[in-house]
C-alpha cells in the first residue's frame, strides 16, 4: 500500500509538472497580432495612403534599364535599329529576340502582367482613398488634395494602359469601378480584348478626366515628378499619333485578328481624321505655354547633353525622378555605356545605321550633295568636336552626334579622365581582351552626365525624361504634315528643333513626302536612344526594312591602333530577323491558355 | 540457494564516471580513481560487513554464496592501506569453521568455501563416481557483454543457479555432468563439465520475430503485431566515413528515395524522400530523434540504437498534419545494467573526388573557338600565330594554357572520425555517454603564402548522454542531452561561384601568377580568376551548434489497472549559426606584351578595387524549440486477446531568432492529439486503428483542426493450425493491409494564409526637385485565402514471410497514395487581374504509387557466416490537378505527368544538309547542317513552344535500390554494399555545356568538345551539334538531345575487418579489438561520363562527391 501511494505521488507530481509546462493556453494557435498592418489600416493613415500611391508610381518603369530582362528592363533600344546590346546570355534577351529566337512562351519582357498590376493598384486607390479621414482633415491636403491624388492615380492608370497598347496592341480594358476578386473563378474571367480604337478612346477620356483635376504645374517642389495637365496631354498626344499611324490605322494585315464575336481588333479602314486629332492633341500641349525648348548653353552639343542631365529643365513634361536601379548613387546606364577604359561595361553599341543618320554640321544628310561627308581617311586638322587624326567619317558631323555617340578615337565624355577611347580590336576597350565589348565599334553616350566617374563612385542623381517638349514639336509636325500638308507650323516646329541642335533649318517648299522623310529622320536623331525608335519604325510599318537584315558596325575583329584602317571598315555584325508578327509583342502564352477569349496577336 | 549481489557501488561508480566524462570532456577515462588498497579497522565484524566496506572503497563487488558465509566467524582486522589481496588473505585465513578461498576476476571478487575434499586432494585412481567440482563461470551475450539472470542447471538434477549482474555464476556439479544455460530471448546451450573449474559461455540470441519489439509512432510495439509499413536499418550499417547520416540512407531502407547532390564539406546532405514525392510543396519527411522533431544530418551513427521509417497511413496518421510525407524515427542508445562498457572507434581516411570533369586544353579551346566562328561565316578568333606560340609553351605568361580545375583542386583530402562511448549502469540507473569527433579536409588548394587558412574543411564534435533512472518501482526518468558543434572553414568565395568561374574562364586568357608573384586576372568586372577567388579572396569561418535536451518520465499505472502507463516528455532544443567572412579582392595584373628588354608589361587590372586588407561581414542564425507531450499507454493480454491503446497530447513552439519580418518572427506552433487502439487475437489476427487530431496555426480558426484516422489489419497465417503442413516452406507468413489519412500543413513559407499581408509592394517612388522626397511602397502582397492542410489518402498492402528455415526473410509492400488539397498558388488567374501573387488554394491533386521490398538471407556453414541483403524502392507520381488552364495542345499538359515534369523539344538528329533544312519545319535562328532537328508536334510548320513535349523521368529517381552481402569467418569479416538509382535523367545546360555561350573570350569547354559535328566529319551521333558562338539558334534549348540517362550503380561501401583473438586482447584488458578497412563510393557504373553522375543536372559545377578509403580500429573495454 505504501508503495502504491508513493507511485501515486510521483504520478500526480508528474502530471502537475506537465500541465504547467503545456500551459494549455486557449489562444496557443491564435498568434496573428491584431495590430499588424492591414489594407484597411493603410487607408486610415495619411502617410500609408501616400505610400500606397507611391507604390502605384513604382510601376512607372525606369527606361534606362534597356540591357536585361529580369523583370526590370525593356528591349526598346536593343531591339531597335539604333543599338545593339552586346551581352548574349540568358536574361539579356534582346540578343535572342533579334535572331527571331523567341515566341509567346519565352516570356521575354512580359510587361503585360506588370502594367496590369499597376492598373489594379491604381484602381484600388481610386476606390478607397476617399476613406482616408486623416488625409481629408489634413489642412495641407483636404478634399482638394485628395482630388489631385485621384487624378494622379487616374493618369497612371491611363499611362499604364497606353504602355500596354503600344507594346501589345489591343488590350483588355477594365473599368475603374472595381478590382477583380482574387478568388473569382476562372470561368468568370474569360474577358476578350477591346479593339485598339476602343482602347484609345477610353484612355483619352481617362486622360481628359485626369487633365481636369491635375495642376498646371507643381507649385510645391516636393511634388516634382507628379504629373501635371501637360503630362496627361503629352501622353494623349503621343498615343493619338500612334493611333493615326499606319500600323493601327486601317492596317489590313490584321484583317483576321478578330474576337470570337467578330469584333475587328485593329481598324481596317484608314481614317485621315486621326492625324488631325493627333495634331490637335500635340498642339494642346504646346498651347499650355508651360514648357520651352532647353537652350541654356551656347555650345549646342553641351546644350543637347544637358536636356537629360539638368533636372526639371524647361523642356521636361514628365519624368521619372529616380532613374537608376540601385539607388541615387549608381548609374546602371552610365555603367553599361561607358568604355572599359572608364571602368564601364562597354556594351551598349550604336549601329552604323544610326551613325549614318546623323547629319553633317551644315545640316545636310551625309548622302546629300554638298554635305562634305568623307567616308575614309584621317582628318588633318582639328574641328570643334574632333582632333587631328580622327577618322573622316566622324568629322564635321552635327553637334548631336558628338553628344550621343562614342566612336573610336574620341575623347571620353568626362574630360577630367582624359581618355581617348580605344574601340579597335586590341584597344583597351576593344573586342580582344574581354567579353564586354561593343559589337558595333561604337558606344552610346547620350544621357550620361559628363561628370560621371565610375572609379570615384561619382554619379548624379537624375531623372529619366519620359515626355519632353522636343518630342511634342515633332509629334505635332508629323501629324500636321499628314493632316494638312504645307501648314507653315510644320516647318516652324521642325526647324526650332534643328536650330536648337545647332544646324540649319530645313528649306521651305518640300513636298509632303520629302517633309515626311525629313521629319522621320529628325525624330530618329533628336529622340535617339529615348525608347522612341522601336515604336516609330513599327507604327510607320517600316520595321521589316529597318529592323531586319544585316546590321552594320565597324570591324571590331580588326585594328591594332587608332590609325589602323582595317578597323574602319563597314562590317556586318549581325543579321537580324524581323517578321510581320514582330510588329506587336505576343501576349504571353500562359495568358492565352488561361483566358480562352483572349485572341493572340497575328503570327504568334 | 540464495545468491546475494551487492550492486549499490556499481551505480555510484557509474555515476562517477558519467560526471567525470561530462565535466572533464573525456580527458581522463582510466579507472585510476578506484583504489585497490583498503583501510578498515574493526573488532568482531561479520565478514559480510567487511566485504561491503571493501566494495565501497574499491568499487569491486563480492560474489559469494550466502549459506557458505553463514558459517563464517566474525573477524577482527586492522587494515591500513593494505593491498586488497593481502587483506583478503588475512581475512579468510583466520577462519576455522570453514576454509574459504577467493579469486579476483575483473572487478568481481569471488569468495567460496573450499570443497572438501578438494579436487586435487582426491587421487584420481581411487574415484568411483566422478568428482564433484564447483564450476565458476561467466555468461556473455553475442556482443561479449555479460548476461545477468541466465538460468544454469545441471541436466537431470535439481541443482540450479543463476548469473549475477556481471554474468557470473557458480554451481556444484560432477565432472561429465552437463550444464544447461537458458535465458529468454537466447538459444539454450549445453556444456559438459570438464575438469576445468572456470568456463565462459556465449549465448546466441534467438532470431524469433515473436520477441522483437519495434519502434512505432509514439511508442513501441511487438513486431509481430505491427500492421503498418515500416523499415528498419541496422545502426551498424550507417557507420560510414561521412558527416551526414542522410548520405548513407539510399538503398539501405526499402522506401527511401535519396540522392546526394554535393560533396562540399558541411553542405553535403542528401535529399531524401520516403516513397518519393507526392506534393508540389514540401515533400521532406518528418524526422524524429528520440520522439522530437530534429534534423538527422549531424547525428553520430554510433549513438543510434534504432533507425526506422514509417511509410503508410496506419504508421503515420498519429502525426496528423506532420505525417503525410512519412516519418523517420531515430532512437539513441541508452545504457544497460552492467559494468561500464567502453567502446572506442577511430578511423582515418583519404578522400578523392569520385570524378572531376575533364576540360579541353588551351590549344583545343582556341581551335574550337575558331571553328565555332568560321563554321558560321565568322572570322577566326585566335590567330595561328597565337596558337603556335601557345603550343610551343615558350612564353606561358603571354600565351598561357591553364587547366583551372587543376589549379583549384588537390588530388586528395582526408577525413577522420573518432567515437568513444561508455555505457552501463545498475538496475536503478543506466547511462550511455558518448563523444564523437569528425574532421574533414576538403580538396581545394590553398596558397602557402597567405597568412590565414582558406582551406575548405570542418571539424565536428558530437556528444550524447542518456541517463535512465528508476525513481521508484514504477517510475522511470530519462534524461537525454546531446548536441554538436561544427567548425567550418571555407574560401572567401562560395564554392559554386568558384566552380562557375572555372567554367567561364578560358584556359588561354591569363596565367595563374606572373613570375614575380603578381596575381593574374582580367579587368575587374570581367570573369574573375578562380585561383584568386579560391586562394586570394580571404576566408570564411562558420560555426553551427545545436543543443538537444529532453526529459521523459514514464509512470507505470498498473496499480490503477494493469497494463496502463503514462509518459510525459519535455524537450528544449537550441540551434545557433554564425558565419564570418573576411574577404578581399587582391591587386591583379594583366600582361600587355613584353618590352624591348623582354620584360613583361604588367598593367593593374583590379581597377582600384584591390585591397591589401580583409573586409568583414557577418551573418547569424538561430532558433529554439520547445516540445512537450503527455501520453497514456495501455497494453495488456487477456488469454489469447491482447489489447493496446494510446492517447497522446503534444504541442510544439518554434522560434526563429533571426526572423526577417514580423510574421516570421511569430513562433511556429502546433498542437495535437493522437490515439491508437490495437487488438490482437492469439497472435494470428490483428486490428489497429489510429488517429491524429491536429491544429495548425496556419489556418483560420474554423479550419484549424483536422482529424486523420487510419486503420489496418494483419494476419499471421503461419500461426494458423491449417498452415502447419506449409510450415516447412514458410516458417512465418504475414499479410497486412492499411488505409488512412495523413496531412501536410507546411505551406511553403506562406504563414497564416487566412490573413492578407500588406507589404512594401514595388518599393515606392521618389519625388521632388532634388529627387529626395521618398515614399516607401504599400500594397497587398498576399491575399487571404481560406485554405487548410493537404490530405494524403494512403493504402498499403504488405506481405512478410520467412522461408528456407528462417534464413530468408522477405518483406514487400505495394502502396498507393492520393494527395488532395495540395497548396498551390492559383495558376489560373489571368494576368489582367493585376494580382501579383495569386492566392493559395487547396488546389493540387497527385497520385503516387509503387512498391518497396527488402530481402534478407542469413546462413552459416561451419564457421562461415553469410548474410545477403537487398532492397528496392519504386515510386512513380503523377499530377492529377495543378489548377493550370487547359493547354492548347494535349502534350503541353502537365497533368498526367510527373511532378516537376520536364518539357522540351524532341530531337530527331542533326540536319544532314541544307536540303533537309529547307523541307523541314522552320526553326529559330541561324540553322545550318549539323544543327539539331526538332520535331514539329503541332504541325504548324515551325518549331516553337507548341512543340514542347514531356521528356524524361526528371531528376528525382523513380527507382532506388541497394544490396550487398556480408561474410564472416572466425575473426575476419567483410561486407559489400552496392547502391543504385534508375529511371532518372540529367539535363545538360549552362555555360560550358553550351560552348562559347558568350563568345570566344569567355567560357570553358569539356574535353569531349572534339566530339562534334563538322562539315568534313558529319557525324550524326556527335555529342555536340555544329559549333556556335552564343545561342544563335535552338540547339541548346531543353531537348531530348541534352537529356542523358542518370542511372548508376555504385559500390557504395566495402568493409573488411579482423577481430583479434580474445586470447591476445584480454591480456591488455581489451574485450575486443577489431581492425578494419572501409571504402566509400569506390566504383561507379554509369553511362554518364562528364561528371559524377549523382550530382545531376546542369554543367557539373558542384563540389563533387567523394571516394573515401579509410582504415580504423574499434576497441571494446
Amino acid at each position: 500500500m505504501k508503495r502504491k501511494n508513493k507511485s501515486l505521488i510521483y504520478t500526480l507530481t508528474g502530471m502537475m509538472v506537465m500541465t504547467s509546462l503545456l500551459s494549455c493556453k486557449k489562444n496557443f494557435l491564435d498568434q496573428v497580432p491584431d495590430d499588424r498592418i492591414t489594407i484597411d489600416g493603410v487607408f486610415q493613415s495619411k502617410n500609408e495612403t501616400e505610400k500606397y500611391l507611391a507604390n502605384v508610381y513604382g510601376y512607372v518603369r525606369d527606361e534606362w534599364l534597356q540591357m536585361w530582362d529580369y523583370g526590370e528592363g525593356q528591349p526598346w533600344l536593343g531591339c531597335s535599329d539604333e543599338a545593339d546590346m552586346t551581352w548574349a546570355r540568358s536574361g539579356y534577351n534582346t540578343y535572342f529576340m533579334n535572331l527571331g529566337a523567341w515566341n509567346a512562351s519565352s516570356d521575354f519582357y512580359n510587361l503585360w502582367t506588370k502594367y496590369y498590376r499597376g492598373i489594379r493598384s491604381a484602381t484600388y486607390f481610386l476606390q478607397r482613398v476617399d476613406e482616408c479621414k486623416e488625409m481629408l482633415n489634413d489642412p495641407n491636403i483636404g478634399a482638394a488634395g485628395i482630388k489631385t491624388r485621384k487624378a494622379e492615380a487616374r493618369f497612371l492608370r491611363a499611362f499604364f494602359y497606353f504602355n500596354l497598347i503600344k507594346q501589345y496592341g489591343p488590350a483588355v480594358l477594365l473599368d475603374d469601378s472595381k478590382v477583380l476578386a482574387p478568388d473569382a473563378p476562372l470561368s468568370s474571367l474569360q474577358f476578350a480584348r477591346n479593339s485598339f480604337d476602343e482602347c484609345v478612346t477610353y484612355i483619352s477620356s481617362e486622360l481628359d478626366k485626369a487633365t481636369a483635376d491635375l495642376p498646371l504645374s507643381q507649385a510645391n517642389t516636393s511634388n516634382f515628378g507628379r504629373p501635371t495637365k501637360g503630362a496627361a496631354l503629352a501622353v494623349k498626344a503621343r498615343m493619338l499619333l500612334y493611333a493615326a499611324s499606319p500600323l493601327f490605322n486601317g492596317n489590313t494585315d490584321y484583317a483576321n485578328m478578330k474576337n470570337a464575336d467578330g469584333k475587328q481588333l485593329i481598324s481596317q479602314t484608314y481614317d485621315a481624321g486621326k492625324w488631325k486629332k493627333a495634331a490637335d492633341a500635340a498642339k494642346a500641349v504646346i498651347d499650355l505655354n508651360q514648357y520651352s525648348l532647353y537652350n541654356s548653353d551656347p555650345d549646342p552639343m553641351k546644350n543637347y547633353q544637358q536636356i537629360f542631365t539638368v533636372n526639371w529643365n524647361s523642356e521636361v513634361i514628365f519624368a521619372r525622378p529616380k532613374g537608376n536601379y540601385d539607388g541615387p548613387d549608381d548609374d546602371e546606364w552610365g555603367y553599361h555605356c561607358a568604355p572599359r577604359q572608364a571602368s564601364g561595361w562597354n556594351g551598349v553599341g550604336a549601329t552604323q545605321q544610326v551613325v549614318d543618320a546623323y547629319q553633317m554640321a551644315n545640316g545636310k544628310q551625309i548622302n546629300e550633295p554638298g554635305s562634305g561627308y568623307v567616308e575614309t581617311g584621317f582628318s588633318s586638322a582639328p574641328t570643334t568636336y574632333t582632333t587631328t587624326g580622327t577618322w573622316n567619317m566622324y568629322v564635321n558631323r552635327e553637334p548631336r552626334f558628338y553628344a550621343s555617340i562614342t566612336y573610336n578615337g574620341c575623347q571620353w565624355i568626362n574630360p577630367n579622365l582624359n581618355i581617348k577611347v580605344e574601340l579597335y580590336n586590341t584597344g583597351a576597350s576593344g573586342k580582344a581582351g574581354s567579353y564586354d565589348y561593343s559589337r558595333t565599334g561604337y558606344l552610346v553616350r547620350k544621357m550620361i552626365n559628363p561628370d560621371m566617374d565610375i572609379n570615384l563612385g561619382q554619379f548624379q542623381k537624375k531623372h529619366y525624361v519620359l515626355y519632353r517638349l522636343g518630342e511634342i514639336y515633332l509629334d505635332y509636325a508629323e501629324a500636321l504634315n499628314e493632316a494638312s500638308p504645307g501648314d507653315p507650323d510644320i516647318l516652324n516646329y521642325v526647324n526650332q528643333i534643328r536650330q536648337r541642335a545647332g544646324i540649319a533649318g530645313l528649306p521651305a517648299g518640300l513636298s509632303q513626302n520629302e517633309m515626311r522623310d525629313r521629319i522621320h529622320n529628325e525624330r530618329r536623331i533628336e529622340l535617339a536612344f529615348e525608347s522612341q525608335r522601336y515604336f516609330d519604325t513599327r507604327r510607320w510599318k517600316i520595321a521589316e526594312q529597318t529592323d531586319g537584315g544585316d546590321f552594320w558596325g565597324m570591324n571590331v575583329d580588326k585594328g591594332t591602333s587608332f590609325s589602323d584602317v582595317s578597323f574602319y571598315k563597314r562590317t556586318v555584325f549581325k543579321t537580324r530577323v524581323f517578321q510581320k508578327r514582330h510588329y506587336l509583342f505576343p501576349i504571353p502564352q500562359s495568358e492565352i491558355d488561361k483566358d480562352r477569349a483572349l485572341v493572340q496577336n497575328l503570327g504568334w | 540457494m540464495k545468491l546475494v549481489y551487492h550492486a549499490s557501488n556499481q551505480f555510484l561508480l557509474s555515476m562517477k564516471l558519467t560526471v567525470i566524462l561530462l565535466t572533464l570532456g573525456f580527458t581522463q577515462i582510466s579507472a585510476s580513481g578506484f583504489s585497490q588498497k583498503i583501510s578498515y579497522h574493526g573488532k568482531n565484524v561479520p565478514l559480510q560487513k567487511i566485504f561491503a566496506a571493501i566494495e565501497h572503497q574499491t568499487g569491486y563487488s563480492f560474489f559469494y554464496n550466502q549459506e557458505d558465509l553463514n558459517r563464517s566467524e566474525p573477524a577482527t582486522v586492522n587494515f591500513e592501506n593494505t593491498d586488497l589481496d593481502k587483506a583478503l588473505d588475512e581475512l579468510l585465513k583466520d577462519q576455522h569453521k570453514e576454509s574459504y578461498r577467493f579469486s579476483i576476476k575483473g572487478r568481481t571478487i569471488v569468495v567460496s568455501a573450499k570443497p572438501v575434499p578438494s579436487v586435487k586432494a582426491v587421487p584420481q585412481a581411487l574415484t568411483v563416481s566422478p568428482p564433484s567440482v564447483e564450476v565458476i563461470g561467466k555468461v556473455l551475450n553475442e556482443k561479449g557483454e555479460p548476461l545477468s539472470g541466465v538460468s544454469v542447471v545441471v541436466a537431470g538434477k535439481t541443482t540450479g543457479s543463476q548469473t549475477n549482474a556481471n554474468g557470473y555464476f557458480r554451481i556444484n556439479a560432477n565432472v561429465n555432468d552437463t550444464l544447461e544455460f537458458s535465458f529468454i530471448g537466447y538459444e539454450s546451450q549445453r556444456v559438459a563439465v570438464k575438469k576445468s573449474l572456470e568456463i565462459e559461455i556465449s549465448l546466441k540470441p534467438v532470431v524469433k520475430a515473436v520477441e522483437e519489439v519495434v519502434v512505432v509512432g509514439f511508442g513501441k510495439q511487438r513486431k509481430l503485431s505491427v500492421v503498418g509499413a515500416q523499415s528498419t536499418v541496422q545502426a551498424a550499417e550507417l557507420k560510414q566515413p561521412v558527416r551526414s547520416l542522410s548520405t548513407s540512407l539510399a538503398g539501405r531502407l526499402a522506401g527511401i528515395i535519396a540522392v546526394q547532390r554535393s560533396g562540399e564539406p558541411g553542405y553535403d546532405d542528401a535529399q531524401f524522400y520516403i516513397r518519393g514525392i507526392s506534393t508540389f510543396t514540401n515533400a521532406n519527411p518528418l524526422v524524429l530523434v528520440d520522439g522530437i522533431e530534429r534534423s538527422l544530418s549531424n547525428i553520430e551513427p554510433e549513438d543510434i540504437q534504432s533507425f526506422s521509417i514509417l511509410k503508410d497511413a496506419s504508421a503515420t496518421a498519429v502525426y496528423g498534419v506532420r505525417g503525410a510525407n512519412g516519418v523517420v524515427l531515430i532512437t539513441s542508445k541508452t545504457g544497460k545494467v552492467g559494468k561500464p562498457q567502453i567502446n572506442f572507434d577511430y578511423n582515418e581516411g583519404v578522400t578523392q573526388f569520385t570524378k572531376v570533369p575533364t576540360l579541353a586544353d588551351g590549344i583545343t579551346f582556341m581551335n574550337m573557338a575558331n571553328e565555332a566562328s568560321t563554321t558560321r561565316g565568322g572570322s577566326i578568333i585566335y590567330s595561328q600565330d597565337r596558337i603556335n606560340k601557345t603550343i610551343s609553351g615558350t612564353d606561358p605568361y603571354l600565351y598561357p594554357n591553364v587547366n583551372w580545375l587543376d589549379e583549384i583542386f588537390k588530388k586528395t583530402g582526408g577525413n577522420r572520425k573518432a567515437t568513444l562511448n561508455v555505457s552501463g549502469g545498475a538496475p536503478n540507473a543506466r547511462y550511455y555517454v558518448s563523444a564523437g569527433y569528425y574532421n574533414e579536409q576538403g580538396l581545394f588548394k590553398t596558397d602557402q603564402l597567405a597568412h590565414y587558412n582558406s582551406a575548405i574543411g570542418l571539424d565536428r564534435y558530437t556528444f550524447t548522454s542518456n541517463l535512465n533512472v528508476t525513481a521508484s518501482k514504477t517510475t522511470e526518468i530519462e534524461l537525454g542531452i546531446g548536441g554538436y558543434i561544427i567548425n567550418g572553414n571555407y574560401p572567401g568565395t562560395g564554392t559554386s561561384t568558384i566552380y562557375g568561374t572555372v567554367m567561364a574562364l578560358p584556359p588561354v586568357t591569363h596565367p595563374v601568377r606572373f613570375p614575380d608573384g603578381k596575381i593574374a586576372a582580367q579587368n575587374y568586372g570581367a570573369v574573375a580568376s578562380p585561383y584568386v577567388q579560391l586562394t586570394q579572396s580571404g576566408y570564411t569561418t562558420e560555426f553551427r551548434n545545436e543543443l538537444r535536451s529532453n526529459v521523459r518520465v514514464k509512470q507505470d499505472l498498473s496499480f490503477f489497472t494493469p497494463g496502463l502507463s503514462m509518459q510525459a516528455l519535455f524537450s528544449f532544443d537550441a540551434y545557433n549559426y554564425h558565419r564570418i567572412a573576411r574577404t578581399k579582392y587582391p591587386y591583379t595584373y594583366i600582361a600587355n606584351g613584353r618590352d624591348a628588354n623582354g620584360q613583361l608589361i604588367l598593367v593593374r587590372s583590379d581597377k582600384n578595387n584591390g585591397t591589401d586588407f580583409l573586409g568583414y561581414n557577418r551573418s547569424n542564425g538561430g532558433n529554439r524549440k520547445f516540445y512537450s507531450e503527455v501520453s497514456f499507454n495501455y497494453d495488456r493480454g487477456f488469454g489469447k486477446h491482447r489489447v493496446g491503446g494510446l492517447l497522446l497530447y503534444n504541442q510544439s513552439d518554434f522560434v526563429d531568432g533571426f526572423a526577417s519580418d514580423l510574421i516570421s518572427a511569430i513562433p511556429f506552433r502546433s498542437r495535437g492529439l493522437a490515439g491508437r487502439a490495437t487488438y490482437g487475437y492469439d497472435d494470428r489476427y490483428f486490428v489497429e486503428a489510429n488517429f491524429g487530431y491536429n491544429g495548425s496555426e496556419n489556418f483560420s480558426p474554423g479550419k484549424r483542426y483536422g482529424f486523420f484516422p487510419s486503420a489496418g489489419i494483419g494476419w499471421i497465417a503461419s500461426n494458423e493450425r491449417f498452415f502447419e503442413p506449409l510450415s516447412h516452406v514458410f516458417q512465418f507468413f504475414k499479410v497486412r493491409a492499411t488505409y488512412g489519412l495523413a496531412g501536410n500543413s507546411q505551406i511553403g513559407g506562406r504563414r497564416f494564409a487566412y490573413t492578407d499581408i500588406v507589404g512594401d509592394g514595388t518599393g515606392g517612388y521618389t519625388f521632388g526637385q532634388n529627387i529626395d522626397v521618398s515614399y516607401g511602397g504599400r500594397d497587398i502582397s498576399e491575399y487571404a485565402s481560406s485554405v487548410t492542410w493537404e490530405t494524403a489518402k494512403k493504402t498499403d498492402i504488405g506481405v512478410e514471410f520467412k522461408t528456407l528455415h528462417n534464413q530468408l526473410n522477405v518483406q514487400a509492400d505495394w502502396f498507393n497514395e492520393n494527395r488532395t488539397g495540395i497548396f498551390l498558388r492559383r495558376a489560373s488567374l489571368p494576368g489582367f487581374t493585376g494580382i501579383a501573387n495569386p492566392p493559395y488554394g487547396n488546389l493540387g491533386i497527385t497520385n503516387n504509387k509503387g512498391i518497396d521490398a527488402s530481402v534478407e538471407y542469413n546462413t552459416s556453414f561451419g564457421e562461415w557466416r553469410v548474410g545477403i541483403r537487398g532492397n528496392f524502392t519504386y515510386a512513380v507520381n503523377k499530377v492529377i490537378e495543378n489548377d493550370e488552364a487547359a493547354k492548347a495542345y494535349p502534350w503541353l499538359e502537365a497533368r498526367g505527368h510527373k511532378i516537376g515534369q520536364r518539357f522540351g523539344y524532341i530531337a530527331m538528329g542533326l540536319f544532314a544538309d541544307s536540303a533537309e533544312i529547307l523541307k523541314s519545319p522552320v526553326q529559330n535562328g541561324n540553322v545550318r547542317p549539323g544543327d539539331i532537328k526538332f520535331k514539329d508536334l503541332s504541325g504548324d510548320g515551325k518549331i516553337d513552344a507548341k512543340d514542347l513535349y514531356p521528356i524524361g523521368y526528371g531528376s528525382v529517381p523513380e527507382i532506388v535500390y541497394g544490396g550487398g552481402f556480408s561474410l564472416a569467418y572466425k575473426g575476419f569479416d567483410m561486407s559489400v554494399f552496392f547502391q543504385g538509382i534508375g529511371n532518372v535523367d540529367i539535363m545538360l545546360n549552362g555555360e560550358g555545356i553550351v560552348p562559347f555561350q558568350q563568345g570566344g573570350n569567355r567560357g570553358n569547354l569539356f574535353s569531349n568538345i572534339t566530339d562534334r559535328w563538322t562539315p568534313s566529319n558529319p557525324n550524326p551521333n556527335a555529342f555536340y551539334p555544329r559549333l556556335t558562338f552564343g545561342n544563335i539558334n535552338d540547339n541548346y534549348q531543353t531537348s531530348t538531345w541534352w537529356l542523358k540517362n542518370g542511372r548508376y550503380l555504385r559500390l557504395k561501401s566495402l568493409e573488411m575487418g579482423y577481430t583479434l583473438s580474445k586470447k591476445w586482447t584480454s591480456r591488455y584488458g581489451i574485450k575486443s579489438a577489431r581492425f578494419y578497412l572501409l571504402g566509400n563510393n569506390l566504383l561507379t557504373f554509369s553511362e554518364f561520363k562528364l561528371w559524377d553522375v549523382e550530382l545531376g543536372n546542369g554543367r557539373g559545377t558542384t563540389y563533387p562527391n567523394l571516394t573515401t578509403f579509410s582504415a580504423g580500429v574499434s576497441l571494446k573495454f
